[in-house]
C-alpha cells in the first residue's frame, strides 16, 4: 500500500487502520481514541470525521482534533465533576437512539443552564437542554427562517420574538463538538416562541445558527446511563432489539425536509385548526343573520419592500346594519417571495371603540425536484364578524418584506385594499347547510357502523 | 461494467458508470484516468481518515423517483474540519453529489451558469470575492450565501468525474434558502461549478446498504 505519506495516514492508523469502507463490508468501529496531550488520558472521539473540538473528560483541556496532530487549544487542570447525563451514554428521545457526545454549560448574567449534544451517525445531531423549566429537545435548522421585526416565519408557522437579545457565555465544556468551542465564547441569543416550540437564533461573528426546540417530559427520555457513573455505558447494552428506530427516524424527518412540529406543537395546531373551523361556522352564521350593508370600497397605496412600516387611513366607512360581517381584502398584484402584513383597526368615530385584527398576504415560489412550486397567493383577506352599526375609520399599519431581508430593498409595490360588509351569497348558504349537516352525517355514520 | 487492470499495481479496476473518467484504485490508491488511448495514472489519493459516516460506496437510495448508487467519494478538508461529497450514479445515467456535513445531507446536481443567471452568481463565476449574505436568485428560488471556505482534497475513493489528487484547493461557497432548497458554488483556477439541490435525510432517500457502525442499530428506511 503506497498511500501519499500524508499526515492523514497516521490518523487512519490510530483508528485501527480502518480502510475505505468500500472494501470493508465488516462493521466499522464507532470510535477513535486520541491521547490528551495535557493529562495523557485516553479520549474517545465518537463522531470521528465530524468533530473538530474535544474537551478532555479528565482534565477539561480543550483539544483541536480537526487536524491529525491533536493540539491543546486551552489547558485546564480541573477535576471534571459528574454530569447529570454522563458523556458517552446512550439513550432514547422521541423514538430514536442517540449517544451523548458533548456537554456545554452556558449562562446569561450568571444564570446557567446545561446543553447536551446528542449524535447518531444515521440521524445526525440533536440537543437536549436542561434549565429551571425542564428539558427541551432541539434540532438545528437547515433552512433559514424569514425574520421581520418581531416575528420569524418557519415551516409556515409564525413565531413571535421574546423581544430581548442576550449575551450567552460558555462556562464549561466537556466532550466533542463539530465546531470550535472554548470556555468564555460569547454568542448573541434571541428566542421566538409559538405554541410551546421555540426558535433560537444564535449569532457569533458573521455566523448565524437556528435551532427549533420543544419541551419534553422526563418520560420522553430513556437511558443516558442515569444509574451509571460518569464512565462510558457499554455501547451494546443500550442497543438490543430496537425496532422502534426506523419509526423514530421517520417521525423526525418530515417528507418535506422540515422538522415536523410534534408533541405540544402539533396539538396546538390541531386546536388552532378546530378553532378555525368554529370561527368559519360562526362567520357563516353571521352571514345568515346580517342583511343589508354597503357595496365594496377600494383604496390603493404604495409600499417599499423592506422599508419602514406605513400607516394608512381610510374612511368614513358607514355600516348601517345592526351587526355585520366586514371583509377587508388586500391584494398586491405580482407579489412573489415576499409578504405584506397588516395590523388592522376599525375605529368607530363617535365612541372611539376599536376592533383589531391581523392579516398577512404572502406568496412564495421556487423550484425543486418535483418541478416549480408556489405557495400562498398575492391576495388575502381579514374577516371581522359582528361589527356594530356606526361610522368607522380603517387604520392599517402595513409593511412589506422580501425574503431574506433586505434583498430587494427599495423596490416599491402597489397594494390595494377593499372593504365590504354584509351580503349573503348563495355559495355561502350551501356551505352553511353543508357544515350544519356534518354532525348529522357523523351521527348517521356512527349509527350505521354500530349497527353492524 | 467495464473491467481493466490498474496501470500501477495490476489490481482489477471496474467502472459502473460509462461516463466518469476517473477511478481511484481500491488497492494502491492510484488516481487512474481512462482515455481513448488507454489508462493513465495521474496521481495518488491519500488514504481516507477514519470517520463514522453512515454512507459507503454501494449505498443505494431513491431521489425524485429515480434510484441511485453511491460510486465515489471526495473528502474535503478546511482549517476547522472536513466533509464528504459522495458521487451518486442514477438509474437514468445522470450523476449528483450527496454532500454530508455536520450530520446533514444535501443532494446537489450541477447547474449551468448562463447569461440569464443571477448577476451575483455570474460575478462569483467571474472571480469576484464571495460575500456573506449575498442573495442569488436561480430558478425562482432565493439562495442566501451563508458560508465561505477554502477547501482542499484530503482523500478520495471510487469513480469520480474529475481529477482528485490530494491538496487540490478550491473556494467553496454554500447557499441556503427559506425552504429545503440549497446550493453550492465551487471555484478553482481551472473553472467553476454551481450545484443546486435539496437538504435531504437518509430516510427521505430511503437509503439502504448503509455502512454498519459498531454499537448502532442499522435503521431500516425501506420498511419505514
Amino acid at each position: 500500500m503506497t498511500g501519499s505519506g500524508g499526515p492523514w495516514d497516521e490518523v487512519a492508523a490510530a483508528a485501527g487502520g480502518t480502510p475505505a469502507p468500500s472494501a470493508a463490508p465488516a462493521v466499522a468501529a464507532s470510535t477513535k481514541a486520541v491521547t490528551c496531550p495535557n493529562c495523557g488520558g485516553t479520549v474517545d472521539i465518537r463522531a470521528a470525521g465530524y468533530s473538530v473540538t474535544v474537551a478532555c473528560q479528565y482534565c477539561g483541556s480543550v483539544l483541536d482534533v480537526a487536524n491529525p496532530d491533536v493540539a491543546i487549544i486551552e489547558r485546564h487542570n480541573e477535576a471534571v465533576a459528574d454530569l447529570a447525563l454522563p458523556l458517552g451514554s446512550k439513550g432514547w428521545v422521541k423514538g430514536a437512539e442517540y449517544q451523548l457526545v458533548g456537554y456545554v454549560r452556558r449562562s446569561i448574567d450568571g444564570e446557567g443552564w446545561d446543553e447536551y449534544l446528542l449524535f447518531n451517525p444515521y440521524v445526525g445531531y440533536r440537543w437536549l437542554v436542561n434549565d429551571e423549566n425542564g428539558w427541551t429537545f432541539g434540532t438545528m435548522l437547515t433552512s433559514l427562517p424569514m425574520v421581520s421585526g418581531d416575528t420569524a416565519n418557519y415551516a409556515g408557522v409564525r413565531f413571535s420574538s421574546e423581544g430581548e437579545e442576550w449575551d450567552a457565555v460558555v462556562d464549561r465544556v466537556i466532550g466533542e463538538f463539530y465546531w470550535r468551542v472554548r470556555i468564555g465564547d460569547h454568542a448573541s441569543l434571541s428566542n421566538y416562541e409559538s405554541y410551546g416550540a421555540t426558535l433560537s437564533c444564535e449569532r457569533v461573528a458573521d455566523e448565524v445558527n437556528w435551532t427549533v426546540s420543544e419541551s419534553i417530559g422526563a418520560g420522553e427520555m430513556r437511558g443516558f446511563g442515569k444509574t451509571e457513573g460518569a464512565k462510558d455505558a457499554p455501547a451494546s447494552a443500550a442497543n438490543t432489539g430496537r425496532s422502534r428506530f426506523a419509526a423514530g427516524v421517520e417521525g423526525d424527518a418530515a417528507d418535506d425536509g422540515y422538522v415536523e412540529p410534534a408533541g405540544p406543537f402539533a396539538r396546538a395546531w390541531l386546536y388552532t385548526r378546530m378553532a378555525a373551523v368554529a370561527v368559519a361556522i360562526m362567520i357563516v352564521a353571521m352571514i345568515l343573520f346580517s342583511f343589508g350593508g354597503m357595496s365594496e370600497q377600494k383604496f390603493g397605496y404604495d409600499l417599499t419592500l423592506d422599508g419602514p412600516e406605513k400607516t394608512v387611513n381610510f374612511g368614513p366607512l358607514v355600516f348601517d346594519g345592526r351587526s355585520q360581517r366586514v371583509v377587508i381584502s388586500t391584494s398586491a398584484p405580482g407579489l412573489d417571495n415576499a409578504w405584506v402584513d397588516a395590523d388592522v383597526t376599525l375605529v368607530e368615530r363617535t365612541s372611539q371603540t376599536a376592533i383589531n385584527a391581523y392579516g398577512v398576504v404572502e406568496r412564495y415560489s421556487g423550484y425543486d425536484s418535483d418541478g416549480s412550486w408556489t405557495e400562498g397567493s398575492d391576495s388575502g383577506s381579514v374577516k371581522i364578524a359582528r361589527v356594530p352599526a356606526g361610522t368607522y375609520d380603517l387604520v392599517m399599519d402595513v409593511s412589506a418584506h422580501s425574503w431574506p431581508s433586505p434583498s430587494f430593498g427599495g423596490r416599491t409595490i402597489r397594494v390595494e385594499t377593499a372593504v365590504s360588509s354584509g351580503g349573503v351569497f348563495f355559495s355561502n348558504l350551501v356551505f352553511a347547510l353543508f357544515l350544519l349537516s356534518i354532525p348529522l352525517l357523523f351521527l348517521v355514520w356512527r349509527g350505521f357502523k354500530g349497527g353492524r | 461494467m467495464e473491467s481493466v487492470s490498474c496501470p500501477n499495481c495490476g489490481a482489477p479496476l471496474s467502472w459502473t458508470s460509462p461516463a466518469l473518467p476517473v477511478k481511484v484504485c481500491d488497492r494502491c490508491q492510484s488516481v487512474v484516468v481512462r482515455r481513448d488511448e488507454g489508462l493513465e495514472k495521474i496521481g495518488e489519493a491519500a488514504m481516507l481518515p477514519f470517520d463514522v459516516s453512515p454512507v459507503q460506496i454501494g449505498t443505494q437510495g431513491h431521489f425524485g423517483g429515480v434510484g441511485f448508487s453511491v460510486i465515489g467519494r471526495i473528502r474535503w478538508g478546511w482549517t476547522d474540519g472536513s466533509w464528504n461529497e459522495w458521487m451518486c450514479l442514477f438509474d437514468d445515467g445522470s450523476t449528483a453529489w450527496l454532500g454530508e456535513a455536520m450530520g446533514d445531507f444535501m443532494l446537489l446536481r450541477e447547474a449551468a451558469i448562463t447569461e440569464q443567471s443571477d448577476a451575483s452568481l455570474r460575478a462569483l463565476a467571474a472571480g469576484n470575492a464571495p460575500q456573506l449574505g449575498t442573495i442569488v436568485s436561480e430558478g425562482g428560488v432565493d439562495y442566501a450565501l451563508i458560508d465561505i471556505k477554502q477547501a482542499h482534497i484530503l482523500a478520495s475513493e471510487g469513480e469520480l468525474p474529475f481529477r482528485c489528487e490530494t491538496d487540490w484547493t478550491i473556494d467553496s461557497v454554500d447557499f441556503r434558502s427559506a425552504g429545503k432548497q440549497c446550493a453550492s458554488f465551487q471555484r478553482d483556477e481551472d473553472g467553476t461549478g454551481f450545484y443546486v439541490g435539496e437538504v435531504v435525510s437518509l430516510a427521505d432517500l430511503k437509503a439502504w446498504n448503509l455502512r454498519a457502525i459498531d454499537g448502532w442499530a442499522m435503521p431500516d428506511f425501506l420498511a419505514a
